[in-house]
């Protein structure tokens, strides 16, 4: 019996095992192989150890010809300004919405929340497109704003920082959303009663009751916002213009145009160091608050 | 020891509430209730559920607005003072202890809210906790509790605080019969201790009984009844009061008077022997004789203060027989008999015939009919 | 529960709510409206109701005088590309529901060592930034001296829609009693006949729709399509990519808007089925 259950479930388990071994941890493995391979003369690359690509990010070490560029560190940083500014957005936009839909009957409960969750399907670029259409000069933002008479001429909203944070925001919104209604709609409401009963003002309950308790979804959705938001290129690239520029563009160029496979390793390297850093602080995190949160959908975008 | 004196604290005039649901139209819990609670009482707010005694608690606490009424602590007007600036404090049914926060967290909430000092705030933690049998636990979360533990927690957390009155909504509900029991003495007592107005909602009549100053029997949003434990269990003002304290037969019936002897006569039934109180002849009322009212004799012998029944069951209840019986034409009565005197020589059996005599002056009559 | 009556703070609250919703439907909106609007150079001002994008967009003469009337020099070249996402996210939605729906049936159903280092690694494909999850497959295919192709894309599909339907049929394993299972071979059926005739019919809602929403998350993916599709197998997304890096056309809100309704309506049966009740 226990051998049959034991071959049950290598069978069941062989296809993940290969797909995600075959196709997954080895293309990372490779990547970070390639981080530390001599750039080729034209694209390719030099099997010999060569760690002075992560040199041309971080200054040290310096060698084989590549320089300090702290125009890198500055992008990944304002990449993770980006990041963290997107995640503060959705939050405050979100936190509210939450308590809005936890406090509604069943059935409009169900309607909005797949109303919220449905946009997350459209096409990723559609949803970037649409803001295109919105935010350019001869857009509907500035023809509205015309044509009322607020303004004279148009606002200069597309190519800005302000238009890669709606950008990211609207992206990546329902990630926020989900996991911070699942932690509202477990908040039971007889403690935030107990709170006044207790004689705390609407502040004090909020900050000492509703926002700890609610905090596991919070973190969660900061998260996995902050996630894709950190790699993304595509919303800079059609909203940033060439003004915005994150680490995610970075690295598409040294694949699609300058071909300098190892550099662009190496920035993907860094990205993804930080994002295991991250999951990693997450998990201790929850562990140790003895904290279980569904994270919910967690999406990829 | 602080007694219940008969200075008024909190008064509730005529105060109604009713809501639109989706499900049944429109309710209406509160339904005018006026009621004067004094300083240091124990007061139960006893009735099914739906009665309303959970809202009426609610909008005492602060947390439900009224359509109509007052509440009154010490003659002020509490509408428009939202809960946390009233001087009250409830343990609430499931607790609604802080899972994110330690014992001594939970219980010195209250006070870190209100800005006690920190070393003040040590010190009545302390003191409550020792009071409730906590002292040690102050570090564990409310979800390394036991649930007497919890409940005592949720009692500390608003009794520290020295609330002018403590609202416990259904408190004891969640504890099996034995905890139940032992903590029902234990509150009483606790209540004598700290001198604070109690005010209990339960739909457990025996809790009520066991600790109140005074029961107000409610239903349907209205107050069916207030008085002490004993008024209500002996003088019930209506058949829904008395069935729902304790056990009863109640028998509907027409007085009569036949020379100063007063009679309630069943319709198809026996005559029982009453004293009339402030009934007339010829009025339609309830009797009510409680089971422990019967004495019981062997053999059908039909006099003035006894009717003649024939026993259907008999079951063992530890101390006591209940005897299940039917009158002769056919409604069903009970009665009680200590165990030890029917295992003496009784020799109770199903289908047995037995007359059960009372005193003319156990029945207690009530209107017919009143709700 | 009494219903709160509506205070000033709940109708804030209620015109915040709908304040969101609109936020998160008036680009798409905006959209669809453009997409009929025969105004094609300053489509923020109409002109007029018209199709001829949409005819436009699949080779057909325009009823009116369109501008820029040819949408692509070659106009079968949308079929192809349409062709080309349907193949993929078919392929890949087919082969992720079944390899998704076993690792579910084996976390949910059995014990064994390493556990809790395949639950956590199957979390890590849908945490991964795509870019880097691209990069990672591009450098791989090409080093193994895979050729770009739609089998690229497929494979570099399924390894993170393998997590999302693992999520989803493991959920809906979790809320289903394992007793049913029990009394199933407690009958006399062997594993495979319980899994046949008990498992799967109450699971079925789940691998469904966990296959539709893989399938819309394939047909809809950008990043990671971009950087391992070949030459000469370019799916919807990237053909629109390359159309918005041309500039804006109005032929593109026609597309938008139809690459919209359908995922909206698959979508909308993936996530019915997912929270749907036996």
């Amino acid at each position: 019996m226990t051998s049959q259950r034991r071959r049950a479930v290598v069978l069941l388990l062989a296809p993940i095992t290969l797909l995600l071994g075959a196709f997954f941890l080895i293309p990372l493995g490779i990547m970070v192989v390639y981080s530390l391979l001599e750039p080729g003369l034209y694209g390719g690359v030099v099997w010999s150890f060569y760690p002075y690509s992560y040199g041309r990010v971080f200054g040290w070490p310096l060698g084989g010809g590549e320089e300090f560029e702290p125009l890198y560190i500055q992008i990944i940083l304002n990449s993770v300004y980006y990041a963290v500014i997107t995640v503060i957005v959705s939050l405050i936009v979100c936190y509210p919405v939450a308590f809005w839909v936890s406090r509604m009957g069943p059935v409009a409960k169900n309607l909005v929340l797949f109303a919220i969750t449905l946009p997350f399907f459209a096409n990723l670029l559609v949803r970037i497109y649409a803001w295109l259409l919105l935010l350019r000069p001869t857009g509907a933002i500035n023809t509205a704003l015309m044509s009322l008479g607020l303004i004279d001429a148009p606002l200069n909203m597309i190519f800005t920082e302000f238009a890669v944070i709606v950008g990211l925001v609207y992206v990546l919104i329902p990630f926020m959303f989900l996991p911070i209604y699942a932690s509202v709609e477990r908040l039971d409401w007889s403690l935030v009663q107990a709170s006044q009963d207790l004689g705390a003002t609407p502040f004090q309950t909020f900050r000492r009751v509703i926002l700890p308790l609610t905090a596991p979804g919070i973190a969660g959705g900061a998260v996995i916002v902050f996630i894709p938001a950190l790699g993304n290129f595509i919303v800079p690239a059609f909203l940033g213009g060439s003004k915005v520029q994150m680490t995610g563009n970075v690295i598409e160029r040294q694949f699609l145009q300058s071909r300098n496979w190892p550099f662009g390793s190496t920035l993907a390297m860094i990205v993804m160091a930080s994002v295991l850093v991250l999951i990693l602080l997450y998990a201790l995190w929850m562990r140790r608050a003895g904290k279980s949160q569904p994270v919910g959908e967690v999406g990829h975008a | 020891m602080r007694h219940a004196s008969d200075h008024e604290l909190l008064r509730v005039d005529n105060v109604r509430k009713s809501f639109r649901t989706p499900e049944s139209g429109v309710v209406t819990p509160l339904d005018g209730i006026t009621l004067s609670i004094r300083n240091n009482e124990f007061l139960t707010l006893l009735g099914p559920s739906g009665c309303g005694k959970t809202t009426l608690l609610k909008t005492i606490a602060g947390f439900e607005d009224l359509d109509e009424g007052e509440i009154y602590l010490d003659g002020r007007p509490m509408s428009g003072v939202p809960a946390h600036r009233r001087p009250f404090n409830t343990v609430f049914q499931n607790y609604a202890l802080f899972p994110h926060m330690t014992v001594a967290g939970n219980v010195g909430y209250g006070l870190q809210v209100a800005g006690v000092p920190r070393a003040e705030e040590a010190t009545r933690v302390a003191d409550v906790l020792r009071l409730v049998g906590l002292s040690g636990l102050e570090r564990r979360k409310p979800a390394q509790l036991s649930g007497g533990q919890q409940q005592r927690v949720a009692l500390a957390r608003a009794l520290v605080n020295r609330p002018r009155v403590l609202l416990l909504d259904e408190s004891l509900s969640a504890l099996d019969r034995k905890l139940r029991q032992s903590m029902q003495i234990e509150l009483k007592n606790l209540q004598h201790t700290v001198g604070i107005t109690f005010i209990f909602v339960t739909h457990d009549q025996e809790e009520a009984l066991t600790m109140s100053d005074r029961i107000a029997v409610m239903d349907k949003g209205r107050i069916l009844q207030l008085g002490t434990p004993a008024e209500i269990y002996d003088q019930p003002a209506s058949r829904f009061v008395a069935g729902f304290i304790g056990t009863s037969n109640i028998f509907t019936g027409t007085l009569t008077q036949d020379n100063g002897a007063a009679r309630v006569q069943v319709a198809g039934g026996p005559a029982i022997a009453v004293t009339a109180g402030g009934f007339t002849a010829g009025e339609q009322v309830d009797v009510m004789l409680r089971p422990e009212h019967f004495a019981l004799v062997p053999g059908g012998n039909a006099a003035s203060g006894s009717i003649v029944a024939v026993i259907e069951n008999i079951v063992f209840v530890g101390t006591d027989l209940h005897l299940h019986g039917r009158l002769g034409n056919g409604m069903p009565v009970m009665a009680l008999e200590r165990h030890a005197r029917a295992a003496g020589g009784l020799n109770l059996k199903a289908g047995q015939t037995v007359t059960l005599h009372y005193q003319a002056t156990s029945p207690h009559l009530m209107k017919s009919g009143a709700a | 529960m009494p219903r709160q009556r509506l205070s000033p703070g709940w109708a804030a609250l209620n015109l915040y709510g709908a304040a969101f919703l609109v936020f998160l439907y008036a680009p798409l909106a905006l959209i669809t409206v453009y997409s009929f609007n025969a105004n094609a150079i300053n489509m923020a001002v109409w002109e007029g109701f018209t199709l001829d994008w949409y005819r436009t967009l699949f080779g057909m003469q325009p009823a009116g005088a369109a501008f820029d009337a040819a949408f692509t020099e070659n106009p079968d070249r949308i079929f192809q590309v349409l062709r080309n996402s349907l193949v993929v996210a078919l392929a890949a939605s087919a082969i992720s529901t079944v390899i998704g729906t076993a690792t579910a049936l084996a976390t949910a159903r059995y014990d064994f060592i390493g556990k809790r280092i395949y639950q956590g690694l199957l979390f890590l494909p849908m945490m991964m930034p795509d870019i880097v999850l691209g990069i990672a497959l591009l450098i791989f295919f090409v080093g193994v001296g895979f050729k770009l192709s739609l089998a690229t894309i497929i494979i570099g599909h399924c390894t993170f829609l393998s997590s999302y339907v693992y999520i989803i049929v493991a959920a809906r394993l979790a809320g289903m009693d394992n007793t049913l299972e029990i009394a199933s071979a407690d009958l006399g059926a062997g594993p495979l006949t319980t899994f046949r005739r008990v498992t799967l019919p109450l699971i079925m809602p789940g691998v469904i729709g966990g296959f539709l929403l893989a399938f819309i998350i394939s047909l809809d993916d950008v990043v990671i399509t971009y950087f391992i599709a070949g030459v000469d197998t370019q799916t919807l997304p990237l053909f629109i990519l390359a159309m918005m890096r041309r500039g804006i056309r109005p032929q593109i809100n026609a597309l938008a808007v139809l690459l919209i309704a359908f995922s909206f309506v698959v979508a909308s049966a993936g996530l019915y089925l997912r929270s749907r009740k036996n």
